[in-house]
């Protein structure tokens, strides 16, 4: 992968919410995020909100990113939303700021009521590489193509250490080839930011 | 470009309080599972072994606290955690360990309650159960941490005051410290000061176990060491046994105070911000701290003169500094996720010198930095 | 056996300002002195021994003997005691508990001791009532018999303190009264010596209260009902449960080997 850009200049706060319900790993992908920030050399902070099922429920990861030290942990504004189910996208989207982005499985999620959504089939990626627990993975591929903050290679470092081994390259594969199409999609959004702009 | 040049780790804050404890020396934890407070317990049990410590899962809370002050009467230190309903549970034996002296720590991460309230949700509503939740009068000293950071040193701290007192210390954290992941940056073990309850100097014929050597805090021998001695509950004469004559009651407990309240200057920790020339200041602690120090920044932005003080120590309450804010300050602001505790000693300290105000939130959702901002500049003057 | 005087100087508080809190008449006393004279046959040193108790009359012993002593809260010895245990395995770890004090507001832990088979030596001084607080019913106390909570009789059956222990998993059960004293000797000292938890239950009197509620007047009479209704472990296999009723079954009731909690 290319190194997209210099994301170390960037010193202001990016606040993401990984939403989905519980069991998809929601939690996990935020850790993950968060300690490839700090590979980084970023601030970083996470932190969640669940139910007390142990599957199925809401289950809300948040990671804040910063090139300074982080005051308040907890997301006032979203930069981005990651959505893996309708109720967790309907819930969430209230909390974006207004030039933010919603990323939503496109299997999982039908409807968004939002101007700038990225909607990839991070499901059917993970069954295509025979893990159907990569989706989170997955998502997180997308999330690099977004997010200034992070870079490939700490997310696939991290993920070499909280994965277990035996599922570590079908994860990296789902993760890649989400990355690989957030990328396509980048392009086409951009045009979308700029049509509103302008609009406005 | 800004680089942050010392090399952090990410850490969730019960985890900080595990490496904490272990770098203050603690040997001994029970406990018994509870939301959310159970990942400290999990940390311990995969962690202390590895240290040469003893790890033991409890029948339940009432269970835990005793073999704590069971494990630190034989010379080690030990800690435990719990929420809401196991602290609840704990009282009688914290009490116990208060009118013995024992070192030990308790690590309460605050769940909104009463009862069984809600489990997985943030709430500061402990603070008054952790100053008067055994009965009788008795000192306590409570420290609260706002970061996953704070979360470690002060459990390093609460260690070292308990062995320093010979008291228990409680460790008052809620829900989203407990459970939230942040860089830290772990000091190194040579950078940590650790202390040890003292030693008897004289023989065991000559020892006193609780006469006081002129700092309030009788040198504690351990069990097995030669010092044979006797602990109870009931009050005790100076070599511990029962008494009910009133000189020795008496003495006793004033004992129990002085020793902490002579070193109350020692115990004003705090963090301010802007607070020179603030007519409004903020008086805040644990997370909600944390919520402050934005909206107070954004405050000094629009030009309002606020500043904020975080309190670290909560019990003994830090009245030398409040008072300071409070001939300073026109206005105080006390955001809590309770009905109003600290707000309460804040009131009392005040004598109606200023406005205090405050925020309050029960129903598990935290106080958002805007909440603050908006009232700042709802009663900036 | 020693001369009493010479284990008097050596194991009691000369600096504890005596007398003790007891009856004249009570039980206690007499468990204590086999206590001491079960240590020093075992041949603990002072120091190595630690004596954890919880709330009652019973409970007021430690402070008597020169051992290390801890009298706790009520109900909460045992939990006391596997904190010192495990903190410091070298120490000989003993408690004392009431029958209301073990198995009302301690049951919990008498069984999770016994699971875990942590290496404690507990007695159980059982004199089936409330004696600290004024002669209230306890786990223990006779079905019907009337005591000041439970002035119409009692309704609840009670508790067979060494069956629970046993079936919580104990390594060793045993039972005697204060009446035979030198079968409570030698109990005490299989139950000091033994790896694991041991648990001995000590059927005493409260001269006091139990005498009153029980239709016994005295001392002697409740020692000597003691006597009378106190069947050999052995003798009693023999018999069947009609034959055994309202009987105390003593000596060595269980004694097995099972990993402690320290070896596993």
């Amino acid at each position: 992968m290319k190194n997209r850009r210099n994301f170390s200049q960037n010193d202001s706060k990016y606040e993401i919410r990984l939403a989905g319900s519980g069991g998809q790993g929601m939690i996990l992908a935020g850790i993950i995020l968060a300690e490839a920030a700090i590979l980084d050399g970023r601030h970083a902070a996470q932190s969640q909100s669940y139910g007390p099922e142990a599957r199925g429920g809401n289950s809300v990861s948040e990671v804040i990113l910063s090139g300074r030290e982080i005051d308040y942990p907890r997301a006032l504004e979203l930069d981005l939303l990651v959505a893996l189910t309708q109720e967790a996208c309907d819930r969430n989207l209230p909390d974006l700021k207004t030039e933010g982005l919603v990323v939503v499985d496109s299997d999982l999620v039908q409807r968004v009521l939002w101007g700038k959504v990225a909607s990839l089939p991070f499901r059917q990626i993970a069954q295509g590489v025979g893990e159907g627990r990569a989706i989170n993975m997955a998502a997180l591929g997308a999330i690099v193509s977004f997010c200034p903050s992070v870079s490939r290679s700490s997310l696939a470092n991290v993920m070499g250490k909280r994965l277990p081994s035996a599922k570590l390259a079908a994860n990296l594969m789902a993760f890649d080839e989400a990355l690989k199409l957030a990328d396509n999609l980048r392009g086409s959004l951009k045009s979308v930011e700029n049509k509103e702009e302008s609009e406005i | 470009m800004r680089k942050v040049t010392r090399k952090q780790v990410l850490l969730q804050g019960s985890e900080a309080c595990v490496k904490g404890a272990l770098m203050a020396g603690c040997h001994f934890f029970a406990g018994y599972p509870i939301t959310p407070a159970s990942e400290i317990m999990e940390v311990m049990a995969r962690e202390l072994p590895k240290a040469g410590g003893v790890f033991i899962q409890m029948e339940d809370e009432i269970g835990s606290m005793g073999a704590v002050i069971g494990a630190s009467l034989a010379g080690a230190k030990s800690m435990t955690a719990t929420s809401g309903p196991g602290f609840s549970l704990m009282q009688e034996n914290i009490g116990f360990a208060i009118m013995t002296e024992v070192p030990c720590v308790i690590v309460d991460v605050m769940r909104v309650g009463p009862s069984q309230g809600l489990p997985t949700q943030p709430s500061q509503g402990d603070v008054m159960q952790a100053r008067w939740g055994t009965h009788g009068d008795h000192p306590t000293i409570a420290l609260a941490p706002s970061s996953v950071h704070e979360f470690l040193e002060l459990t390093v701290q609460a260690f070292n005051l308990s062995e320093r007192y010979r008291t228990p210390v409680i460790v008052l954290v809620d829900e989203v410290v407990a459970h939230m992941r942040e860089g830290v940056i772990v000091p190194a073990k040579g950078d940590i000061e650790v202390e040890e309850r003292s030693q008897p100097t004289v023989p065991p014929e000559w020892y006193i176990p609780y006469g006081d050597p002129g700092t309030g805090v009788p040198p504690m021998p351990a069990f097995g060491e030669g010092y044979r001695y006797h602990v109870t509950g009931l009050c005790h004469d100076v070599q511990g046994y029962p008494t009910t004559r009133k000189d020795e009651a008496e003495s006793l407990i004033s004992r129990l105070f002085w020793k902490i309240s002579k070193d109350l200057h020692r115990l004003q920790w705090l963090d301010s911000f802007y607070t020179e020339d603030a007519l409004i200041t903020v008086i805040a602690y644990g997370f909600v701290a944390r919520a402050a120090l934005p909206a107070v920044k954004e405050a000094r932005e629009k030009g309002l003169k606020v500043g904020l003080v975080k309190l670290k120590v909560l019990w003994p309450f830090m009245s030398q500094t409040v008072t300071k804010v409070l001939e300073k300050s026109q206005k105080v602001l006390v955001p809590e996720l309770n009905i109003g505790q600290i707000s309460r000693e804040v009131k009392r300290v005040n004598q109606g010198r200023c406005e205090v105000v405050t925020i309050n939130k029960v129903d598990g959702t935290l106080i958002t930095p805007r909440e603050i901002l908006k009232t700042l500049e709802e009663i900036h003057p | 056996m020693k001369e009493t005087a010479e284990l008097v100087h050596k194991y009691l508080r000369s600096t504890k300002k005596f007398p003790h809190i007891w009856c004249a008449g009570c039980g206690n006393g007499i468990f204590m002195q086999a206590l001491i004279r079960a240590i020093d046959r075992v041949g603990y040193s002072k120091d190595e021994v630690v004596l954890v108790s919880g709330i009652g009359c019973s409970s007021r012993l430690p402070v008597y003997v020169d051992f290390n002593t801890v009298h706790t809260t009520h109900g909460r010895a045992l939990t006391f005691a596997t904190g010192i245990k495990l903190a410091k395995p070298r120490l000989k770890v003993i408690t004392i508990m009431g029958d209301g004090d073990a198995i009302a507001i301690g049951g919990n832990h008498l069984i999770h001791a016994a699971r875990r088979n942590v290496e404690i030596a507990s007695f159980i001084i059982n004199n089936q009532i409330y004696g600290m607080t004024g002669g209230q019913c306890s786990p223990t106390t006779p079905l019907g018999v009337k005591t000041t909570s439970c002035p119409y009789g009692n309704l609840e059956p009670n508790f067979d303190i060494c069956r629970v222990v046993e079936a919580a998993g104990a390594a060793f059960v045993a039972r005697s009264t204060v009446y035979h004293t030198r079968l409570l000797d030698r109990l005490i000292g299989k139950a000091l010596k033994k790896k694991g938890f041991a648990m001995v239950e000590v059927v005493s009197q409260c001269v006091t209260y139990g005498g009153r509620y029980l239709g016994l007047d005295s001392p002697a009479e409740m020692m000597k009902w003691q006597k009378d209704n106190s069947i050999p472990v052995e003798k009693a296999r023999e018999l069947g449960e009609a034959e055994l009723e309202g009987k105390i079954v003593t000596g060595v009731l269980v004694d097995r080997e099972r990993p402690t909690y320290h070896e596993e």
